[in-house]
């Protein structure tokens, strides 16, 4: 396939680079001590009951054939129960130190950094419109909340064109949403698709000829309470 | 009263986990005592969804539900003391906090991370105190059905609703709870702490299954990593569901290594049992969780057949079950006799075999996948170039014990994950969208189950360093 990238062979690179510097850590090829030796207690997983027998893989033979595997510690006796780990000194302390206190340093860095992040784009989100008007909507529709019982069906109009486009919901959406959560329990659904609500709820974004809405669907005005809401009842 | 009622559900889940004590003898005590207080949050949480859901099936919620949760409160707080009384617990498990200077050392890091990632939490849930568009639109809209007189609690899955009204309804069930028994105020607060809630607790119980199974070195590291996530750090505020289902996909995994990584077998029931209950809470969640609900329980029994004997097997997987029971019957009942079919059925078999067959869409996902992963956090301290890093210095080595759960844990795991893609692959919305809208959650859903898959088959650091310096 033209254009298409290379990853089997960035993979190969990656693994042999890594492998490199997994030769670099483990500075010391392993040069073999009994096995059966004890460990010492390391302190850290006292209820698990001991440590099963392992020994570490021998590195120099193993690291080129598996450059990612060389560090692991093989299980070489199965049966025996004898706390141990047989190995020699392979392994540079500092460099795992180091290691610990790099990861350490950068979680602790990039948790730093996230609050800072999060706390630039609450001061965007404060504005009322990047969360929907959520907020709002509960203040401009609470009269409504007084006046229609909460077990109604309410029907909705509105101006803001409300139908779902291909994929993202259009602002008549948001604001059709909002309102149902202002308005729960009552379901708010929108009102050519009621079937004959008794009350209706309209929200307008501009004046509207409000004796031609209710002529047109019937509706007899109840109240306009501002802010581009209006209560109905069906004729 | 609703800051009352949320600290009953989870003390109340805290007194029966601590009853069941799945941690059983393992220490550090710290640990022991950090995971099940973590595991009885989010089973608190879900018992009493559940219970309330059912309650309101039969009419009996205004009446029953306030007093069952007394009785629940104060029979769990008496078989523990009587418990407690009884067994005078002697100090087998490590009671002091004492290590190498490293420890102090990834501690404190730790601990200023998570101040840090509280502050912006807080910071969130002060500007965005409605949660995110999903939030208010589903969880917190459903929520607010559920408390409504009558029968209005069945417009929670009316329909009507434009987004996904086949969804469970733990999440929305606990919160309409609180807010019903508590003067039927929709307060925001109730959302939000139900949020930080399982966001503390995920933490909590990521660090501490770590520290029991693996070492402390092992669950810090892994609690730092999860603090380097920022895509998952930005979901709790937003007080939709992933997060929730994200601890009960993690609890499921720790309590099947629990059962499965008992070599004396004390704790294998009650591990077993409670890890079917909290993946049938999964199922409870989330769509999602239905399908880790079969996976893990498949993989479970599958696992345990393969390497133990087919008695012992059967034995295992009829506990598990029997845990996911209760949880079964409740989502089945809800899925098949109330919910509307859900938004990705109405497929042909036809339709569905040509996208099947259509290898771009393979590309696509491929390419988003890889694009979301980058957004896991920040390039210079990306959890994946952590996760590296400590993979290159540490190595791999897992425990003989712990091997069966290790499987159950990452056939699980990896099968959800296929899962989720075969879903893209099929989706009958537009691919594109469908994957920019919920790729990165089904991220955050996996992933601190991912961390503690990865620190259980990384070696321990204190082996590690003991080793080095002999």
């Amino acid at each position: 396939m033209s254009g298409f990238p290379d990853y089997v062979g960035t993979f190969r690179l990656l693994k042999t680079w890594l492998g490199r510097l997994h030769t670099f850590v483990h500075l010391r090829p392993f040069t073999g001590a009994p096995h059966g030796e004890s460990a010492p207690n390391h302190g850290c997983c006292s209820g698990h009951g001991e440590e099963k027998n392992v020994s570490l893989m021998a590195l120099s033979s193993s690291r080129r054939k598996f450059p990612l595997t060389g560090g692991i510690l093989r299980r070489t006796n199965r049966s025996a129960s004898v706390p141990c780990f047989s190995a020699s000194k392979q392994y540079s302390p500092i460099i795992f130190q180091v290691a610990l206190g790099v990861v350490a340093a950068l979680s602790l860095a990039s948790s730093i950094n996230y609050y800072h992040t999060v706390d630039r784009r609450n001061r965007y989100n404060q504005d009322p419109v990047q969360t929907y008007m959520i907020g709002v909507e509960e203040q401009r529709f609470r009269d409504v909340i007084a006046m229609v019982p909460p077990d109604s069906v309410v029907g909705y109009i509105t101006d803001a064109p409300a139908r779902h486009d291909a994929h993202w919901p259009t602002n008549g959406e948001f604001l059709l949403a909002a309102v149902r959560y202002a308005l729960a329990p009552r379901l708010v659904i929108p009102y050519e698709a009621a079937k004959k609500p008794d009350w209706v709820v309209g929200q307008f974004s501009k004046p509207v000829d409000l004796e031609q809405i209710e002529s047109t669907n019937r509706l007899k005005l109840i109240k306009d309470l501002g802010w581009g809401v209006v209560v109905f009842r069906r004729e | 009263m609703a800051v009352f009622l949320l600290a009953s559900a989870v003390v109340i889940g805290c007194l029966l986990m601590w009853l069941a004590n799945p941690a059983g003898e393992l220490g550090p005590r710290w640990a022991a005592f950090l995971l099940e207080s973590a595991l009885g949050a989010g089973f608190g949480i879900a018992l009493i969804s559940l219970l309330f859901f059912v309650l309101l099936l039969v009419h009996a919620a205004a009446v029953v539900m306030l007093p069952l949760e007394a009785a629940l409160l104060v029979m769990s707080a008496g078989l523990l003391f009587i418990r407690r009384k009884r067994e005078k617990r002697g100090g087998t498990r490590e009671s002091q906090w004492s290590g190498p200077w490293w420890y102090w050392m990834l501690g404190g890091a730790l601990a200023v991370g998570l101040c840090f990632v509280g502050a912006a939490m807080a910071n969130s849930a002060h500007t965005i105190r409605f949660g995110t568009w999903d939030a208010w639109n589903l969880w917190n809209l459903r929520a607010k059905y559920l408390v409504g007189p009558d029968d209005t609690w069945r417009r929670a899955f009316s329909p009507l609703l434009t987004m996904h009204p086949d969804y469970p309804l733990l999440l929305s069930g606990f919160v309409a709870q609180v807010w019903k028994f508590s003067g039927g105020q929709t307060t925001t607060l109730v959302p939000m702490v139900t949020a930080m809630i399982f966001a503390t607790s995920v933490m909590a119980l990521l660090v501490s299954a770590l520290a029991l199974e693996r070492g402390i070195g092992s669950a810090l590291l892994a609690g730092g990593l999860l603090m380097a996530t920022n895509s998952f750090l930005g979901l709790p505020m937003s007080q939709c569901a992933d997060v929730p289902l994200s601890f009960y996909y993690l609890a499921t995994l720790v309590l099947f290594l629990l059962s499965s990584a008992d070599p004396e077998g004390n704790r294998k029931v009650g591990a077993a049992v409670l890890a079917g209950a909290f993946a049938s809470f999964a199922a409870w969640t989330k769509n999602e969780g239905l399908v880790f609900l079969v996976l893990s329980l498949t993989c479970y029994g599958l696992v345990s057949l393969f390497r133990g004997d087919s008695r012992t097997a059967a034995a295992r997987w009829r506990y598990a079950l029997l845990g996911a029971a209760p949880g079964m019957l409740v989502v089945g009942y809800f899925k098949i006799l109330l919910a509307p079919p859900n938004d990705l059925s109405g497929q042909s078999v036809a339709q569905m075999a040509r996208k099947a067959l259509d290898l771009g869409r393979y590309w696509i996902i491929a390419r988003s996948l890889v694009a979301r992963a980058f957004d896991l956090g920040n390039w210079w301290a990306h959890p994946l170039l952590l996760i590296a890093i400590l993979t290159i210095t540490l190595g791999f080595y897992v425990d003989q014990h712990q091997k069966d759960g290790v499987f159950v844990g990452w056939f699980s795991l990896i099968s959800l994950f296929l899962a989720y893609c075969g879903v893209y692959v099929i989706t009958p919305l537009d691919l594109r969208f469908h994957l920019s809208t919920s790729l990165a959650r089904l991220y955050a859903q996996v992933w601190p189950s991912f961390l503690f898959l990865i620190f259980l088959v990384l070696a321990k650091p204190e082996v590690i360093l003991r080793l080095s310096k002999r």
